[in-house]
């Protein structure tokens, strides 16, 4: 009996009514039975992609905590972290970089040390350079390069374990 | 940062005449500078204290907003100050505006007291400006300690008329210099007491008062009631200025209704 042939009787088992199905040929044997029903199915939270998480209004807790993978105790560590967020400490505008044709302060994933500056706040021609108030790794950048932000706004997400 | 400086200064007059009205101000000035604001902030963060003043005769990479180049050669005015102001008062984003007008008025009392005028308008937020074209840039930086508001406010005032060569490589509006615009005498100690002296007057106002910043600022802005386009973000707006916010940010009236902004890659103004 090869594999083929099992495949061939499972599939057989499966378009019956039958629950269960033996077969013997030239000293083998094989026993075949349906499974249990199963419960209905526990709904799964997935992770949003990073694309799609919006930042966090004025006045939001200052840990960010992400989204769980999956319910249950198979879930990757990672579901449990607490990412920090570094926000805007006024109303102006968002950039990546100190000029239009400079390359970005930094990229996700890029380990930043705190104090490192991360991105520029303009507003009114006040420029505030943002350091960053936590050592780690850019999980996330939650604004775009030249878009408004408002005071207390998450900028960045940093994963200080990463 | 070069410390032995070849042009004179007399920054202890400035220090003398302003030692009754300032807190403790040290006024250092250099020969050359790459940039004010970048020395000054670099200072800060090693606990410079408040009102230090940075002058150099020349700065090898003055820069403006977004890291734009300002000319900037022997014969203009080039100095940054330091301030540590509160941080749940007024609006910090009215600082530049202030900042602005603070110079403005220093440039008219010293004209004034030698019986000329100047004709003066500040663009929004900060621009200094005469009908000839462009006599002063501002750039304040900031950063947020948790005590207060750490501003370094940096002002290059063109006093004697650039040269050709420099006018050439000046890309957007055409420079002016106080001489040409008013031929009275112009020091830079003079502009620099002058200024001070309006900055603290107006700085105190702005904690404890701001809507007087405001009112005066639009008085001398010049600007509002006009057609502008604004260059911000992706698409041009074309309306007319109707006044600044409490924060400072320029409200703009247009076919789709009211707006603010509160960044501009530049604004034109048509009459």
């Amino acid at each position: 009996m090869n594999f083929t042939e099992v495949r061939k009787l499972v599939k057989l088992l499966e378009s019956s009514d039958l629950n269960e199905l033996e077969f013997e040929r030239d000293g083998s044997r094989l026993h075949l039975k349906k499974a249990e029903p199963l419960p209905a199915p526990v709904q799964t939270v997935l992770a949003a992609p990073p694309a799609m998480q919006q930042a966090a209004p004025a006045g939001a807790p200052s840990a960010h905590t992400a989204a769980p993978t999956a319910a249950g105790s198979d879930a990757p560590a990672a579901s449990s972290k607490k990412f920090h967020e570094l926000k805007s400490p006024m109303v102006g505008t968002f950039y990546r970089a100190p000029a239009p044709d400079a390359d970005p302060y930094v990229q996700v994933g890029d380990k930043v040390k705190q104090g490192q500056t991360l991105c520029i706040v303009e507003a009114m021609k006040l420029m505030n350079e943002i350091e960053a108030d936590a050592t780690g790794t850019v999980v996330e950048i939650l604004v775009e390069n030249g878009e408004p932000v408002e005071f207390g706004a998450a900028l960045f997400l940093i994963d200080p374990q990463g | 940062m070069d410390f032995q400086s070849t042009t004179t200064f007399e920054k202890d007059h400035v220090e003398e005449t302003l030692h009754n009205l300032l807190p403790p101000l040290g006024i250092l000035h250099v020969s050359e500078s790459t940039s004010t604001n970048r020395d000054l902030m670099t200072m800060a963060e090693t606990d410079a204290p408040a009102w230090t003043v940075l002058v150099s005769d020349r700065q090898t990479e003055g820069r403006g907003r977004r890291s734009r180049p300002w000319a900037s050669p022997e014969g203009g005015l080039y100095f940054s100050t330091l301030l540590k102001l509160p941080r749940d008062k007024s609006p910090i984003t009215l600082v530049p505006l202030t900042v602005g007008l603070a110079l403005a008025e220093g440039l008219y009392e010293i004209a004034a007291e030698q019986g000329e005028e100047l004709s003066l308008q500040l663009k929004w937020p900060n621009d200094l400006l005469s009908s000839n074209g462009k006599l002063a840039g501002i750039l304040c930086e900031t950063a947020l300690t948790d005590s207060h508001w750490l501003v370094v406010a940096g002002v290059g005032i063109n006093i004697r008329p650039l040269g050709p060569d420099i006018r050439k490589s000046v890309q957007a509006n055409t420079p002016t210099s106080l001489m040409e615009e008013c031929d009275i005498e112009w020091t830079r100690e003079a502009v620099l007491i002058a200024f001070l002296r309006r900055l603290k007057e107006r700085l105190d106002q702005w904690e404890t008062d701001p809507a007087i910043i405001r009112t005066d600022w639009t008085a001398i802005s010049g600007l509002m009631g006009k057609r502008i386009r604004v260059r911000a973000g992706k698409e041009p707006i074309f309306g007319i200025a109707e006044g600044i916010n409490d924060n400072g940010a320029l409200k703009i009236r247009t076919e789709e209704g009211s707006i603010e902004i509160n960044a501009a890659e530049g604004i034109e103004v048509h009459e």
